[in-house]
């Protein structure tokens, strides 16, 4: 359906004259400038370009899990403190956001006398829990790097081991060889 | 970027079958704009451009590694050697090099080329050389996004990095992916790009197990180690092994030197007639590097040689003289990142006629022929038994030797340049002939 076009194309291009690509680059001028503004890819392409994906833990190698447990360390350090944050009211409407935000902002204020004294024990719970977590991560790094000097030491008493049985082995053939020559 | 542009393309230029209208052109792209996007307006136009032969094709090639020696950054300017009579190309790099650096490097000599250094303002905070994107979680803008808008401004963009955070806006977009680093995370857009293309098969097999999708094109890299003059080079008794000094210890090149160290002690004649060269490269000590040194001195052997960071010169030389070559990536791994993805030194050996006896994981296992082509081993006691075997037959020497070098005329330059320009001449006639 599309090689008709090509010979077409060919047509063209003898028929091409400067006012065309004149044109041409002036459009393409034109657009470059517009995108040029858009600094936002969403924008850009007009449409949602991030997605979330699920992690089957199960599926991670040891380096990927390592990296896991730090994000999500992270992530829970991020949030360690519940108390909504006055500047997280806003409103998209262009007229009446305005006092919308400022009567919501009030009430969240007034509500705090309340609220406060119950998130306050909730951000040492999750405070405690991150610091938890953090210690049983450092301490499964220092397990970890124990586990590996071990196996060194195996490696390296293996290696000493056969090189004790060959001369061990050398021993018994030199012993073997003065006992045949008596 | 999605390609929406054939249908309105053709649209636009059946009007200008009659008279390239340029008011109905202005109009018809004021529509997409609408409809679609800016972006895809301004794909289309550049599209147009190419189909009415008004101007080369544009291609970049991205590569946020590219300051840095290393074989995926050779796979990339090798696409763009390969390419530049075809496309305008411009390499977008994030730090300074020049097509000089290219040239001393790699032997490419890309001077049809441009170089456009784009810096990335949340790396430059970091004194150090390497843009990790492992640094960029969701919870940060991506900082990608600079080379993802830059992305839109060619027809055709391939994004040579092990970096998937960009998210491509041209109209055929390319993403090289040399393994599967990372699993779909936050900014993760492989699965936007056109064509994913791949060095081997085990870099598919985990792209499908950690991306959950089949990858397009299978292109093994490119291996030019072969000597120049065609006369056989007589071989010395030396077992080589060619590969980075990893601060994880990734290549082994400590299981290799207790592995000899082993042969030297079972068997006396090795000791006396064969020697164990160590070639790699590290650009400072590192705690592996001073283990590996500290093994070797503790030893008291003398037929085991260090070389760092060799010329390729004394590199060539040394290849040109070994029998053996021994690679054991991936021995007593569990992750398979850590495991070689393809083994482009292997390959190297194989072109200058050593006999191959490689770790039986990875790339590994597309390049060598177990008892045809060399030799694949699972552990320590297997790489001194077959590497014995070797030594002990020559005849099986000369015969594995003279496979290894035919079989690795499947990964040379020439062949990866036919299928790169096979690939994107196909893609490319495509795009212009709507």
């Amino acid at each position: 359906m599309i090689l008709f076009h090509f010979h077409f194309l060919l047509f063209l291009d003898l028929r091409m004259d400067e006012t065309i690509i004149k044109e041409i680059n002036r459009l393409k001028d034109d657009l470059y400038r517009q995108k040029e503004k858009i600094t936002d890819i969403k924008e850009l392409v007009k449409s949602e370009i991030d997605r979330d994906f699920d992690v089957d833990l199960w599926e991670l190698s040891e380096k990927e899990l390592d990296n896991e447990m730090g994000d999500r360390l992270s992530f829970l350090n991020d949030d360690i403190d519940p108390r909504p944050d006055a500047k997280s009211i806003t409103s998209h409407r262009r007229i009446l956001g305005k006092p919308i935000v400022l009567f919501k902002r009030i009430i969240m204020k007034l509500a705090s006398a309340y609220t406060n004294s119950l998130l306050e024990k909730q951000r040492r719970f999750n405070e405690q829990l991150v610091a938890f977590h953090l210690a049983s991560f450092i301490r499964f790094r220092h397990n970890e790097k124990k586990i590996k000097a071990i196996e060194e030491k195996i490696k390296t008493l293996e290696e000493d081991q056969e090189i004790l049985l060959e001369q061990i082995n050398q021993c018994r053939d030199a012993i073997h060889r003065v006992r045949k020559e008596k | 970027m999605k390609n929406i542009n054939t249908e309105i393309i053709k649209k636009i230029l059946s009007h200008s079958s009659l008279n390239l209208n340029t008011v109905q052109l202005r109009q018809e792209l004021g529509e997409i704009a609408a409809e679609h996007s800016i972006q895809a307006a301004y794909n289309a136009l550049l599209r147009i451009e190419v189909a009415l032969n008004i101007r080369k094709p544009t291609l970049a090639i991205y590569d946020h590694t590219g300051h840095i020696i290393g074989g995926g950054q050779k796979y990339g300017f090798t696409v763009a050697y390969t390419l530049q009579d075809i496309f305008d190309i411009t390499l977008i790099v994030n730090k300074e090099i020049s097509l000089q650096d290219i040239l001393n490097w790699y032997h490419l000599d890309l001077s049809k080329c441009k170089i456009k250094v784009i810096k990335i303002p949340f790396y430059e905070q970091f004194d150090s050389q390497e843009l990790d994107p492992g640094r960029i979680s969701r919870r940060m803008e991506n900082p990608f996004h600079i080379i993802s808008k830059e992305s839109g401004n060619y027809d055709f963009f391939i994004n040579n990095s092990m970096n998937e955070m960009v998210y491509p806006l041209s109209n055929i977009s390319t993403v090289i992916c040399h393994f599967p680093e990372r699993r779909p995370k936050s900014y993760f857009y492989a699965d936007r790009y056109t064509h994913v293309i791949y060095n081997s098969k085990y870099t598919a097999h985990w792209i499908e197990k950690k991306w959950k999708f089949v990858p397009h094109k299978h292109i093994y890299p490119p291996v030019d180690m072969a000597p120049e003059e065609k006369e056989k080079p007589s071989k010395e008794n030396i077992i080589l092994s060619v590969a980075r000094f990893e601060v994880s210890g990734s290549k082994k090149q400590l299981e290799m030197v207790r592995t000899f160290l082993k042969l030297n002690r079972q068997f006396p004649d090795i000791e006396k007639e064969w020697k164990l060269v160590i070639v790699g490269g590290c650009p400072d000590e590192n705690e592996y590097l001073k283990k590996v040194k500290e093994t070797i001195k503790k030893s008291g052997a003398d037929n085991i040689e260090l070389k760092l960071n060799i010329s390729g010169d004394e590199l060539k030389a040394i290849y040109k003289k070994s029998t053996i070559f021994w690679h054991l990536c991936g021995l007593d791994q569990t992750d398979p990142s850590l495991v070689e993805h393809f083994g482009m030194t292997i390959v190297e050996a194989m072109q200058n006629r050593l006999v191959p006896i490689v770790f039986e994981g990875g790339g590994q296992q597309e390049i060598v022929d177990h008892g045809s082509s060399g030799f694949r081993v699972q552990s320590s006691a297997q790489l001194m038994a077959f590497t014995m075997k070797v030594i002990n037959e020559p005849g099986l020497r000369v015969e594995l030797s003279r496979s290894a070098f035919e079989q690795s005329k499947a990964f040379t330059r020439d062949t990866f340049e036919k299928n790169v320009k096979a690939f994107f001449t196909e893609e490319l006639q495509k795009y212009s002939s709507i």
